[in-house]
């Protein structure tokens, strides 16, 4: 191991300390694949450079077909045992994706003319809104509302607005009395009277195209609908999927204001930093190739850019500018040592590439780790960002060496520039006493007590969504205030977690009073179960019918003991459609409602469901989880969950290999590696005590902090090795120096990303300011673990060995 | 060495991370709430009130109905009547012909195997002046226990071909009334050997009767049907009533205040012994079975996932 790195170092640095000016040879590039590989590039530099130009000009024309692209489908774990449930009986119970649009009076009751009229208006709009399963309409005034009374004749029943409604106070009140005949007062009506409400399902495909349906376009629909019924009589709320997309996607849309602040920052940052004009303006370009070349490609292979990874391109061009500061200011410090700009060039190339592209493969495997996360929108931000890593390799570590190669600074901004090289170096020869055992001590120490801190805090951190409404957007944002006044106005919440009972047998196994009895016991216990606010099952309405049929005594709301009656009970759930029952009533679904969405809600009722399943699933009666889009949040928790230490794992264990690939060394990889776990732990701390749940969107933040953290260590650490093999330096030297050769660039590229995504913590989009805190965190500190933590553990060691 | 214990604080620092994602919070313990039961009666028990209900549900107050201890007794089907023998002994009866019975004051119950009743629906159970328990139901169900509820024997009532759901049995004044679906009214002056009927007022069915502090006796059924009688049942006179739901159950309490409750969360009370009443709504909103004066005044109701109190005079409820 040893012989072989000797050998590799030999031979770059031979190379680097050579001064050769415009001619290439190939014995100045020495014999090593690097040498070779700038050799082949340097000599083809321009075709190379002109190859480059055409590429970034046709994909930047690709770009122009770039769609934003979101569906119900992207969001959900397909694969996930739950799901399975929900696709098999889509067709029959619907899919999860509802709009409920509520109409609240702004005083007095629903019981007015005008009121009506609006409900009959939003009703009929929303029948021709593209995409609504009309069939699946729901309103005061849709026939499929009806009230039931008992009489001493029998029954009684009807629409409960007349088909001649013509607004006569005698009809309001006739309208009045007949909703309290039926059961749907806290359903479609509030149990104050004060708000009614129109429901629809989505099908999941545009009727007429066959294509995912655009749920954006039901979004705007949905609020030309608000803009024209809320007036100073009654106020508008919309809810359901479609919508929440809607909004999401109108807040993504703003991304590109944070995109152009931050460019803005970068600008301004990167000119005080480099002091030129020209080297601003190439780092700014070089970052941005890599953005134009990602959004080029994706239409080239068939993807469009979701409201999600729509912080991608934003995240590329952050770690463009990052990696493009090392080249520049490398290629200044050459510069002014008096080389000229190809042989600069030159030697930024062999200098940097390894340590870059190393980098950029770690952020590259970082990203890839996240697609074990089973569900196709996370799997489209890794795709999007490991295509994004990738190409920077290209456009970052060869592109701009090459366009360096026709640069060179004017007299005057050289002279201005001289001497200014050695910025910050005092503060470099400082730090260097952390790399010796005894400055190690109180690094080590802090590191020790802020683990132990994390690992205190992480017990707090929960999985999935902690917050009420949407968690995407902000809790003060129209769609969850509309959220807040829908669930507050009717009893039954928007928070639905569907568990289907599926019976064998050919002929209704519906009928047999075990599989009722089963599902009454399955409705009482999911009663009983803390965080459940209502259950809606097939037993427990059969029981209703049974006490209507009784003549509405009370004492005979009970689960009849003959099947005739049970099949009573089931007929009168086919006037209802499919809520309670598919056609071949061999499968149940039991609604359950639960107080919120919080994970620890879910996980305690969904234990109780499995905890149910092991005790009464039996070979012809079984409960299945479960739609509803509580079931998918159930589902997505499950799979975060369990993706979460794999991604963990994975990560680390990918990262390391890099590194052990890299310098062949266990020691300096664990160098690289605790500091990184130790600020990822943190960075788990820090989400508990804000409130930020592991879920879909918080995910990927460990994974990208990772790849991009790694950055420092790798470029300190390869520069640290040379210093020691080549030149003898002992640790602390060898530190000092890497820190004057790169450390500089380092801080500037740390704070230049964390200023960046700062700014998200501006946005209207919850989750986008919850990924820009955390990134945030996570670039800063993990450069105070590359630059304060990482000599001190490598005091220990490292130093030793090299000196022994 | 050094290498070896970074490794090691590395791995342990691995498991932490690992074990911190694994805690989870305990499944509780099966607890049963009353507010999510469906409860049919209310009766007070060994110094306790005590609530029966749905798959064996027996619920217990010790504090007046604001709090409730659930268990459930050894059957699935729904309790809907519970009477106190003595102060360790009560029978409650129900659906699919069950019957359970505790000897202990309530804390355990057994199941009492009636073959007579098969399955069918034992709605209510009463206790006569001679110490005889009578459970009574669908289809004319009629049974008799001498041994404080162990052993039961069936009997026909009202007449060979009677077959009506039997909803209400009490003995008032020496007499022993029954009352029950389609107008069904008759009387036994002989503790149940013999029974006649009575000109009923009304051809809907009753749910129950009860007798009044003046000995006058109240009716109440379906459709917010209410008839009073201050002549042992010969004649009646309808009470007014502003409702048209279903009355499902009645109670008398100690200073003779009359309590009826019915469907969509009505509660009706009297305080002249049953000629008017005064209506209100319980905000669950759902069927109430029964409700009854506790000590401090305020009115506890029981019905279906409805259990709470209401503060007398007072619309609103002070549930816990």
């Amino acid at each position: 191991m040893h012989n072989t790195d000797q050998l590799r170092s030999d031979a770059a640095g031979g190379s680097a300390g050579a001064d050769v000016h415009g001619e290439f040879r190939p014995e100045e590039f020495s014999s090593g694949f690097i040498g070779r590989f700038a050799y082949a590039t340097f000599r083809h530099r321009l075709p190379l450079l002109i190859l480059g130009i055409l590429l970034t000009v046709v994909l930047g024309y690709s770009a122009l077909e770039l769609r934003v692209s979101s569906g119900f489908a992207k969001m959900i774990p397909v694969n996930h045992e739950y799901m399975q449930t929900f696709a098999d009986y889509k067709a029959d119970f619907g899919g999860a994706d509802k709009v409920l649009v509520a109409i609240k009076v702004r005083e007095g009751d629903i019981y007015r003319k005008d009121v009506i009229d609006v409900v009959r208006g939003v009703t009929e709009e929303l029948f021709y809104i593209r995409g609504v399963e009309r069939s699946s309409l729901t309103s005061l005034v849709t026939p499929n509302v009806r009230y039931n009374e008992v009489v001493e004749e029998g029954f009684k029943s009807g629409n409960i607005v007349p088909a001649d409604f013509s607004g006569k106070p005698e009809e309001l009140e006739q309208i009045r009395l007949n909703v309290l005949k039926s059961d749907w007062v806290g359903r479609i009506v509030s149990a104050d009277m004060t708000a009614t409400m129109v429901v629809a399902t989505l099908q999941a495909t545009d009727p007429d195209t066959g294509k995912p349906l655009d749920l954006r376009e039901v979004g705007d629909r949905l609020e030309e609908i608000r803009a024209k019924y809320e007036n100073e009589l009654v106020t508008v709320h919309i809810i359901g999927f479609a919508k929440a997309t809607a909004d999401i996607a109108a807040g993504a849309s703003s991304v590109l204001v944070f995109f152009v602040v931050a460019f803005f920052i970068t600008a301004i940052l990167l000119y005080w930093y480099s002091g030129s004009l020209m080297l601003t303006s190439w780092a700014l370009i070089a970052a941005l190739i890599p953005v134009v070349w990602l959004l080029g490609i994706l239409p080239l292979i068939g993807m469009g850019l979701d409201p999600m990874s729509i912080l991608v391109p934003f995240l590329i061009f952050a770690i463009g500018v990052s990696h493009a500061v090392q080249m520049t200011n490398a290629w200044k410090l050459e510069t002014l040592r008096g080389h000229d700009g190809v042989t600069a060039s030159r030697n930024c190339f062999l200098k940097l590439f390894i340590p870059g592209a190393t980098a950029l493969l770690a952020n590259a495997l970082g990203f890839m780790v996240i697609a074990v996360v089973d569900i196709q929108i996370v799997r489209e931000l890794a795709y999007t960002s490991t295509i994004g890593a990738t190409v920077m390799i290209l456009t970052n570590k060869i592109l701009l060496p090459i366009l360096l190669s026709y640069m060179k600074f004017s007299a005057k901004t050289a002279s201005k520039l001289h001497g200014h090289e050695t910025a910050g170096y005092a503060l470099w020869e400082r730090l260097g006493v952390l790399a010796t055992p005894r400055g190690a001590v109180l690094p080590i120490i802090v590191a020790l007590a802020l683990t132990g801190v994390g690992i205190w805090k992480v017990g707090d951190l929960k999985i999935g969504d902690l917050g009420k409404g949407v968690p995407e957007l902000r809790t003060d944002s129209r769609y969850n205030q509309d959220v807040e006044t829908i669930t507050s106005s009717f009893a039954i919440g928007v928070d639905l977690l569907q568990v289907i009972a599926e019976a064998d047998g050919d002929d209704s196994p519906c009928v047999q009073r075990e599989v009722q009895e089963k599902i009454e016991k399955f409705d009482f216990e999911m009663r009983q179960t803390e965080g459940v606010a209502a259950v809606r099952s097939l037993a427990s309405f059969i029981r209703a019918v049974t006490q209507d049929f009784a003549e509405g005594w009370y004492a005979w709301r009970m689960l009849p003991e003959s099947v005739p009656q049970i099949a009573q009970g089931i007929g009168m759930a086919t006037r209802l459609g499919n809520e309670y029952r598919n056609s071949k009533c061999t499968a149940m679904p039991i609604s359950i409602y639960t107080a919120d969405h919080q994970a620890t809600t879910i996980n305690h009722i969904v234990e109780r469901i499995k905890a149910f399943k092991a005790e009464n699933d039996t070979e012809s009666l079984r409960f299945r989880l479960a739609s509803g889009n509580v079931g998918v949040m159930a589902a997505t928790n499950e799979v975060v969950e369990r993706s979460d230490k794999w991604v963990n794992f994975t990560l680390f264990s990918s990262v390391a290999l890099l590194c052990l690939v890299t310098f062949r060394s266990l020691r300096i990889t664990l160098c690289i590696i605790v500091p990184l776990a130790i600020v990822t732990l943190l960075c788990n701390a820090t989400m508990a005590a804000l409130g930020i749940g592991v879920k879909v969107n918080t995910l990927p933040v460990i994974a990208i902090a990772v790849g991009v953290g790694v950055d420092y260590g790798i470029y300190l650490f390869e520069r640290i090795k040379h210093e020691m093999h080549e030149r003898g330096h002992s640790l602390q030297e060898a530190f000092v120096q890497s820190l004057k050769e790169r450390g500089t660039a380092s801080v500037f590229t740390a704070v230049t990303m964390t200023v960046s995504v700062m700014t998200w913590a501006l946005s209207t989009l919850k989750f986008q300011a919850d990924m820009g805190i955390l990134l945030a965190f996570m670039f800063m500190v993990n450069l105070f673990g590359a630059i304060l933590l990482m000599p001190a553990i490598a005091a220990f060691v490292v130093g030793k060995q090299q000196k022994g | 060495m050094l290498k070896q214990c970074l490794l090691m604080a590395a791995c342990a620092l691995a498991t932490g991370l690992c074990q911190a994602a694994e805690a989870k919070a305990a499944p509780t313990p099966h607890v049963i709430s009353a507010q999510r039961s469906a409860l049919f009666d209310l009766v007070s028990f060994n110094g306790s009130l005590f609530a029966v209900g749905e798959r064996g549900v027996v619920m217990r107050s010790e504090d007046g109905g604001r709090t409730w201890l659930g268990r459930q007794a050894p059957t699935d089907r729904t309790l809907v009547a519970l009477v106190v023998i003595d102060k360790d002994v009560a029978i409650a009866v129900g659906h699919g012909g069950t019957v359970v019975r505790t000897e202990d004051g309530g804390t355990t119950w057994q199941a009492v195997t009636v073959e007579e009743a098969g399955e069918d629906s034992l709605l209510g159970i009463t206790v006569l002046s001679d110490g005889r328990a009578v459970a009574y139901g669908a289809y004319g169900l009629y049974l008799e226990s001498r041994d404080r509820g162990r052993t039961w024997a069936r009997r026909k009532v009202v007449g060979e071909d009677f077959e009506w759901h039997i909803s209400g049995v009490r003995e008032a004044g020496g007499r022993l009334y029954l009352v029950g679906e389609a107008g069904t009214m008759a009387v036994s002056d002989d503790l149940g050997e013999t029974w006649s009927r009575l000109d009923s007022p009304y051809e809907g069915s009753f749910f129950g009767l009860l007798e009044l502090r003046d000995g006058a006796l109240l009716v109440y059924g379906m459709r917010g049907n209410v008839f009073r009688s201050e002549d042992r049942g010969q004649s009646w006179q309808a009470v007014p009533f502003d409702s048209k739901s279903a009355i499902n159950g009645g109670t008398v309490g100690a200073d003779g205040r009359v309590v009826l409750v019915g469907n969509n969360g009505l509660v009706a009370t009297s305080t002249d012994g049953g000629r008017r009443f005064e209506l209100r709504v319980v905000p669950e909103g759902t069927p109430l079975a029964r409700a009854a004066y506790a000590n401090d005044g305020s009115l506890v109701y029981v019905g279906y996932l409805a259990a709470g109190r209401m503060t007398t005079g007072q619309a609103g409820t002070d549930r816990e």
